[in-house]
């Protein structure tokens, strides 16, 4: 008996199909893509029923970590042409009479970074890590990390750095909302000292940033005998 | 578009025609690559924004400003110490050390039958009303008219609105359908205003009348004009009927940021109309002390 072929087929799959949707997927996922930005450190947020969205330009945001450093941030705001970062650490470089005065190369790369939380005697250091000078404790190149192992001094009363942060950056962005990002395990007491500074500089208004988390009362819950 | 020509073999003599190559391109490296992008995109993305909720602290008093402070009535104040081990103590009324008795604290929870019990139970008159405004508009009690002229109205026979007679000649009322202001219903009041002539139009919000203002509108332009219109609508219903308690929310030391946002959300939670978060003074101090532990 003969044997029965089949008949021969093209080992290969049309993938065009597959190419086609593969293509889509990946120009929608550059087009929506907004990054996530880098965080200094880890905060659990406390959780609310509120379901305000927080907005994502013209905002300074101040972080506070479960063991109470603190870490600030500000965008260059509604106009990029304001140079609000770049004035804020001149005006702090001023403040704190930093010498040699910030380059325009140091300021450019402080305004196109992110939150930070060091003192100003060692921001340069935080800009541009690797021209920090080594020393023998320290015989590595340095990583921007390691600039934010303190946040910025806030605890010492005779160096209020954040307060001149604040103030400054009140200063040349007056209408940049204020957003507090802090964790859930932090001290109230030190929320609240920030809270105060922000209320010097007229910041009556609080964003606290929190997780969504939802809850509903009905009518049925209200207790039928007034508690009074 | 599939087809595969394949080489032909075993043909005698003849011309020698050139070899074929196939058409196809194979795509396996390209296809892995937009695999990488994708997943690459896929984990970066942050779709969902940070929510955040929103308080507004009373303003400072300025030593230069002699500025007294806002009064309210004590029958109406409830006070909330916060201390350390999330415990939650409250009182009505005053503590005053020159006028002793000092109210008694007492003990309660951040649990659903905690405080937010006690904070329903004080405002229960404010709360049934924001309930049953809820479920008036849910339940489509509320709806919005529009008094139009009769020249618009194949405009909005074509939307499918119901009609009603005006008293006016030349009139009529003109439903805009759902229980809520929908897109719908903004790109009904969007043709009107592109379409019409008339600079003014009467809108009626279950009763109430008001007037939406012509302009050379678009969608983003004519949504705040809608959404101010159920804004105020809004408001007057929440008004706090002058029964509602005023919330003192006073914190000692010890406490954690945790408790601070919990008991602002149970303000949101439950509808509280007034509340401050304010210092604590040394006599609450002394009497979270004694309080029962």
């Amino acid at each position: 008996m003969p044997k029965i072929k089949a008949p021969a087929r093209s080992p290969h799959i049309d993938m065009t199909p597959m190419v086609d949707l593969f293509s889509l997927l990946l120009t929608f996922f550059m087009l929506t893509t907004s990054f996530r930005p880098q965080e200094p450190a880890l905060v659990d947020t406390p959780s609310s029923i509120s379901e305000k969205q927080a907005q994502d330009k013209n905002i300074m945001t101040i972080m506070v970590d479960s063991i109470g450093r603190v870490y600030f941030n500000i965008d260059n705001g509604k106009d990029t042409t304001n140079h609000t970062r770049t004035n804020i650490l001149q005006a702090m470089g001023i403040e704190y009479k930093i010498k040699p005065p910030f380059t325009k190369d140091e300021l450019t790369a402080f305004s196109r970074l992110g939150s930070f939380g060091t003192s100003i005697d060692s921001i340069r250091g935080w800009i541009a890590p690797e021209k920090w000078p080594r020393s023998k404790s320290h015989p590595n190149i340095f990583k921007r990390s390691d600039f934010q192992q303190a946040g910025i001094p806030m605890k010492d009363s005779t160096n209020y750095e954040f307060r001149y942060w604040i103030r400054n950056a009140r200063k040349y962005n007056p209408d940049a909302e204020v957003a507090i990002k802090g964790d859930a395990g932090t001290d109230y007491k030190l929320i609240k000292k920030i809270i105060d500074i922000l209320q010097d500089n007229n910041v009556n208004k609080f964003n606290l940033i929190t997780n969504l988390q939802k809850q509903e009362v009905k009518l049925s819950d209200i207790p039928a005998n007034l508690t009074k | 578009m599939a087809e595969i020509i394949q080489e032909e073999k075993g043909k005698k003599g003849g011309k020698r025609r050139p070899k074929k190559y196939s058409t196809r391109i194979d795509m396996t490296p390209m296809v892995d690559l937009m695999c990488l992008l994708i997943t690459f995109f896929m984990l970066t993305t942050a779709f969902s924004k940070p929510k955040v909720m929103v308080i507004t602290m009373p303003e400072k008093n300025k030593p230069e400003e002699k500025n007294e402070a806002p009064k309210i009535p004590k029958e109406r104040t409830l006070n909330i110490l916060l201390t350390e081990g999330h415990k939650v103590y409250y009182y009505n009324g005053l503590a005053d050390p020159k006028t002793p008795p000092l109210p008694t604290l007492v003990k309660t929870d951040f649990s659903k039958d905690g405080i937010r019990k006690v904070l329903l139970g004080r405002n229960k008159d404010l709360f049934t009303t924001i309930a049953n405004f809820h479920d008036s508009i849910t339940t489509e009690k509320v709806r919005m008219y529009l008094y139009i002229d009769d020249s618009l109205k194949p405009v909005f026979a074509r939307a499918g609105s119901k009609m009603y007679r005006s008293n006016d000649k030349g009139a009529s009322w003109i439903s805009i359908p759902g229980p809520q202001i929908t897109d719908n219903d903004v790109a009904i009041a969007n043709l009107l205003l592109k379409e019409s002539v008339k600079t003014e139009f009467n809108v009626a919000l279950n009763g109430y009348k008001k007037k939406l203002i012509r302009r050379d509108a678009s969608m983003s332009e004519i949504n705040p004009i809608v959404d101010a219109e159920t804004k105020s609508r809004k408001r007057e219903d929440m008004k706090p009927h002058g029964t509602g308690p005023f919330v003192l929310i006073k914190a000692d030391d010890k406490v954690k940021y945790r408790d601070i946002v919990n008991i602002i959300d149970e303000m949101a939670i439950c509808n509280i109309a007034g509340y401050a978060v304010v210092d604590i003074s040394p006599v609450e101090l002394e009497m979270l002390k004694n309080a029962p532990k």
